[in-house]
């Protein structure tokens, strides 16, 4: 009877200090320092940017601003295209957002119109297919930040002792390298000659691209999925053929996790970023710096047209602190902290004023030349829906697994991408 | 859920409490009856079990080793992985303050309610107790979109508060009923005794009827903790800067963001469960005989 | 206070007979002196102690209810969500569009057989579980509801991430074991985030797990308030074990298996945590239920006008599964009692 009196008095005492501490708590969270100080809230994507940069961007906008507080908080990638949309849509919306450029366009009502300031933002010297990600319906609602185009990795030291001197430049080359790799590695069962994780449709569009074909097509203002087209067919069987001969890669996964194959010695080569490098010679310390090194992803005849994928900055249309937002923006999108980005994370600048940057970074060369020869996806206001409801790696899945056929599954994600592109 | 008459109870007479009222059967039977018992624990508790060993062996072992029972190698690398992942201590700080916090009003606002469905006669009295009934059937996650909706209008996004209501919304129904029960089966003496012998209405409420209710508001408490504790859905829509994030948002979080680390996620799924498992068994006599009273006796 | 004190409150405590309550509001009121001043205020007290209860439902379900209602009549998209005007009535043509779409059908019948199965499952092994313990010695007994105890104290989302990682096709501990027995191949390209069957069939097992013990434990509460009286005159009579069970113990549990049922089809038809953490309604929409389909729409398709008629659509599914049980509750007068 006593215990269990007393069982029920310490519960109902931890609950009133634990309500009494969320009335403080919420208290000085919200109307203790708001008066003399304001908070920045940056959103930003993870691990793409080294610490120290973020801190000295930081610094030198707190010695401007001495009464702002900079509040950093990283995103996951999963889900993050509804968990941004609903933060937009609050009233208590992040100052300014660091989100993929292909989500522009769904975020755009939501952002603020920048147009009358991008030539303060230094928009006149931006890469032009940057400039074109942060642009709605000509307004400028973004500024790029980043961009990294996608390239293969790949094992020196493998390529050598399988007796390929020089990286392949045409696609049958690049098969024939392949195949020689599996031939002296393959009596491991879970090598890769080529790791291609199923759902990474990043990786897939230089196929498309490479063989004609586009994810969709726009006229009169409809858009038409084009994954069906003949030409995008080929591209997706090309690939296809590739991950049957040449990966071991689960098709359920995407490729967060390949560089670990490289650094293992699982595979011989990947398709990704070259800012990896580091994370790769990180996770295994053998490896020799030289082991490592990037080629860009032939197609047919030459390189292949890849995704340039990047980050754009925006400022919330509901943030009560624009100004700043901008202020910040503008700091952390100039030349200054490009430069900085670009040369210690090996991710490509905004502004054509930095290409000389490539001269003394091989990482920055191939970067560089692969921006010349980049696409993009769908610049369609819906865009973000596709993404979110994952169709292309859905249909990736089912060509990879046989489940449907190339033509079948294409055609099954086209439509799918005509309605989403469609709706309003 | 107080909502049945057992028709048992005209022969459950006092006195008559024998447990098992079948016979526990020949040889064979039982044989196969705790066969049966056997495979029932190790399947319940198998999930759990794993976790807490994958989250206790290193990463090699994970990825590469054949499995067994137990580890072979045995590490606290994942918790401490885990731990430094996000943000563990503001979202742990966030989980306790929204699920005690829920705790407490949901204990307050039921017990309010249960004295009043159980001690009084009143017009509406059957409507709300359909009403209750009724809530309880409509999937709230139906309700996701109008509520955003409806808190950005009042500026309740990404604030505890609401969530807080959310969960209490959750836990109220279900509370209620359970308390109910709980009172009317005490005697209206024993207040009546109290009032004569110089209490208030209102103290005669305290002081006799929330000792002897007492496991009913611990199974109620434990039952909007773990609610509130677990819940998932709502904090993934109405909460929005991540120092606002609770544990399950945390557990689910760290699944992609940098590759999957199964060491750490499992650490981190303990961190978040076995506490909530060990509350569970340490009140489970209570919460079966509330469940009992609950579900079983109207 | 020794006398009540020491009193269990067990559940199977007598409650005093309805008709012996004094009816509070008509005259009979408390005894004594001290209330007869107070009628007035007696008389308001039980709104008083409702109201705050009252509010947190009315403020939570009913105006959202509203709300979502209104949306499914509208045209709310991207758009307007972001700049925060210009919802348009369009009538029935969310609706329209629905019933229109073969996914919408496709997700419905899906929802409505999951949690048939789901409901059939753990029932009828709850049940099991339940005629089990009731033979067993009272230590083995509570390690049972113990263990039983785990698997239901364990958070959804906790629960999809273990099975997620036990059921990994590279090393996943399930994958492996049937491969050992050479049952099902669960690896590479079998893998169960590969399939939509598998995927639905591992939800199922999970949900199962975790509402089993409930179910249980609330049927073996119910078993033990059976008379034993009605065995041994069963047995006198020359009743066999599956007489008795048949004629007593099911009739008897009844009530108790309307209430586990109805409680278990609410809690099915509500999936969400679980089927949007275990494969996030994949692969291929394979799995989406419509609560996940709602969510999809109006959240990520930022449809909220169509994600607003699912999500109808999921409450009128609710009610209809429900309704014939509270009918008879509310008719039979025991809710309200």
């Amino acid at each position: 009877m006593f215990t269990r009196r007393h069982g029920l008095r310490a519960v109902l005492a931890v609950a009133a200090v634990a309500v009494i501490a969320a009335a403080c708590s919420s208290n000085n969270g919200s109307t203790g320092n708001s008066a003399s100080k304001k908070t920045l809230t940056i959103w930003s994507m993870p691990g793409e940017l080294p610490p120290k940069m973020r801190a000295a961007l930081t610094e030198e906008f707190q010695n401007t601003h001495r009464n702002v507080k900079v509040n950093y908080e990283d995103q996951e990638w999963s889900g993050i295209q509804a968990k941004t949309i609903t933060a937009l849509g609050s009233n208590t919306p992040p100052d300014v957002i660091e989100f993929g450029n292909t989500y522009t366009a769904s975020f755009a009502d939501g952002l603020v119109d920048l147009s009358g300031k991008a030539s303060g933002l230094g928009k006149s010297s931006w890469f032009t297919g940057m400039a074109d990600s942060a642009t709605v319906d000509g307004k400028t609602v973004a500024v790029p930040y980043l961009s990294g185009a996608r390239v293969v990795l790949y094992r020196t030291d493998m390529f050598t002792q399988a007796g390929i001197s020089t990286p392949p430049t045409t696609l049958a080359e690049f098969t024939a390298d392949a195949g020689k790799l599996m031939a002296k590695f393959g009596a491991n069962p879970k090598f890769s000659a080529l790791y291609y994780p199923g759902q990474y449709w990043y990786g897939a569009l230089p196929f498309i691209w490479d063989a004609g074909g586009d994810i969709a097509t726009q006229s009169g203002g409809k858009w038409t999925g084009a994954l069906d087209s003949p030409q995008s067919i080929q591209g997706l069987t090309t690939l296809k053929n590739l991950v049957a001969s040449f990966s071991k890669a689960p098709k359920d996964k995407n490729e967060v996790n390949q560089f670990q194959t490289l650094a293992d010695g699982t595979a011989a080569m990947v398709i990704d970023q070259a800012f990896q490098i580091p994370a790769i010679l990180k996770a295994n310390p053998k490896l020799a710096p030289t082991d490592i090194a990037t080629f860009p992803l032939p197609g047919v005849s030459g390189p292949a047209p890849v995704f340039a994928g990047g980050s754009n900055v925006g400022i919330s249309a509901a943030s009560k602190n624009q100004s700043l937002a901008l202020d910040y923006v503008k700091l952390m999108t100039s030349p200054k902290y490009e430069k900085m980005m670009a040369n210690e994370a090996g991710l490509l600048p905004n502004t054509t004023t930095l290409t000389t940057l490539g001269d003394s970074n091989p990482t920055l060369a191939v970067n560089f030349a692969a921006l010349k020869n980049s696409k993009f996806v769908p610049s369609a206001a819906n865009w973000g829906s596709v993404e979110g409801k994952t169709i292309i790696p859905d249909m990736l899945e089912n060509i990879f697994t046989g489940k449907r056929s190339v033509a079948d599954a294409a055609k099954k994600a086209s439509e799918e991408i005509t309605t989403e592109l469609n709706a309003n | 859920m107080a909502t049945l008459t057992a028709p048992t109870r005209a022969r459950a007479v006092p006195g008559h409490r024998r447990r098992a009222a079948v016979s526990r059967g020949r040889l064979p039977g039982r044989v196969l009856a705790y066969a049966f018992a056997l495979v029932t624990f190790g399947l319940s508790v198998f999930p759990v079990y794993w976790m807490v060993r994958t989250a206790l062996e290193p990463t090699a072992d994970i990825n590469h080793g054949t499995p067994t029972l137990l580890p072979t190698n045995v590490t606290g690398r994942n918790f401490v992985n885990a731990v430094h992942q996000r943000n563990f201590p503001t979202d742990l700080r966030n989980s306790l303050l929204v699920s005690l916090s829920t705790v407490v009003l949901t204990l307050l606002l039921g017990f309010l309610a249960a004295a009043a469905l159980a001690r009084f006669r009143f017009r509406g009295r059957s409507l709300y107790l359909v009403g209750l009934l009724v809530v309880q059937m409509i999937p709230l996650e139906a309700l996701i979109v109008p509520v955003y909706l409806s808190l950005r209008d009042i500026n309740g996004l990404d604030q505890f508060p609401s969530l807080i209501v959310v969960y209490l919304f959750f836990s109220l129904p279900f509370s209620i009923w359970m308390l109910r029960s709980f009172i009317v089966s005490i005697p209206d003496e024993l207040e009546e005794q109290a009032m004569v012998d110089g209490c208030s209405r209102m103290g005669a409420f305290l002081r006799v009827l929330l000792p002897l209710i007492s496991p009913g508001l611990v199974a109620v408490a434990v039952y909007a903790f773990i609610q509130a504790w677990s819940e998932f859905v709502f904090v993934l829509v109405i909460m929005q800067h991540s120092d606002h994030y609770t544990l399950p948002r945390w557990v689910a979080g760290f699944q992609t963001s940098k590759g999957i680390d199964w060491g750490a996620q499992m650490a981190g799924s303990a961190l978040f469960t076995l506490p909530v498992i060990v509350f569970f068994l340490f009140v489970q006599r209570r919460i079966t005989t509330g469940l009992a009273a609950g579900a079983v006796k109207g | 206070m020794g006398a009540v004190g020491t009193t269990k409150l067990t559940p199977r405590r007598r409650p005093r007979s309805r008709a012996n309550r004094p009816d509070r509001t008509s005259g009979g009121g408390p005894p004594g002196p001290a209330a007869r001043g107070r009628r007035p205020a007696l008389r308001a007290m039980p709104y008083l102690l409702l109201v705050p209860s009252l509010v947190v439902l009315v403020g939570l379900m009913g105006y959202p209810l509203v709300r979502l209602v209104v949306l499914s009549f509208q045209h709310y998209g991207r758009r307007e969500f972001l700049i925060r005007q210009g919802a348009t009535w369009t009538g029935l043509a969310n609706y329209r569009m629905l019933f229109a779409d073969s996914q919408f059908w496709s997700v419905a019948v899906r929802t409505i057989v999951l949690t048939a199965v789901i409901v059939a499952l753990t029932v009828l092994l709850a049940l099991l579980v339940a005629l089990v313990m009731q033979r067993l010695d009272r230590v083995s007994r509570t390690v049972v509801s113990l263990g039983l105890m785990v698997s239901w104290a364990t958070p959804a989302v906790s629960s999809a991430t273990i099975f997620k990682w036990m059921l990994d096709s590279r090393s996943g501990i399930i994958p492996k074991i049937l491969n050992q027995l050479h049952l099902v191949d669960l690896t590479g390209d079998n893998s169960v985030f590969l399939s939509g069957f598998k995927t639905l069939a591992s939800v199922t097992a999970m949900v199962v797990w975790q509402s089993v013990p409930f179910v249980a434990l609330t049927l073996f509460a119910g078993l033990t308030q059976i008379s034993r009286d009605l065995y041994e005159a069963a047995r006198v009579d020359g009743a066999g074990p599956w007489r008795s069970f048949t004629s007593i113990t099911m009739p008897m549990l009844r009530p108790i298996f309307a209430l586990v049922i109805v409680l278990s089809v609410i809690w099915d038809l509500r999936l969400f945590t679980q089927v949007y953490i275990f494969n996030q309604g994949g692969p291929d929409q394979q799995s989406y239920l419509l609560g996940v389909y709602s969510y999809f729409a109006s959240i990520v398709g930022l449809r909220f006008g169509q994600g607003a008629a699912i999500a109808i659509v999921l409450i009128v599914m609710a009610l209809i599964g429900t309704a014939y049980y509270i009918r008879r509750l509310v008719r039979s007068g025991e809710a309200t009692a």
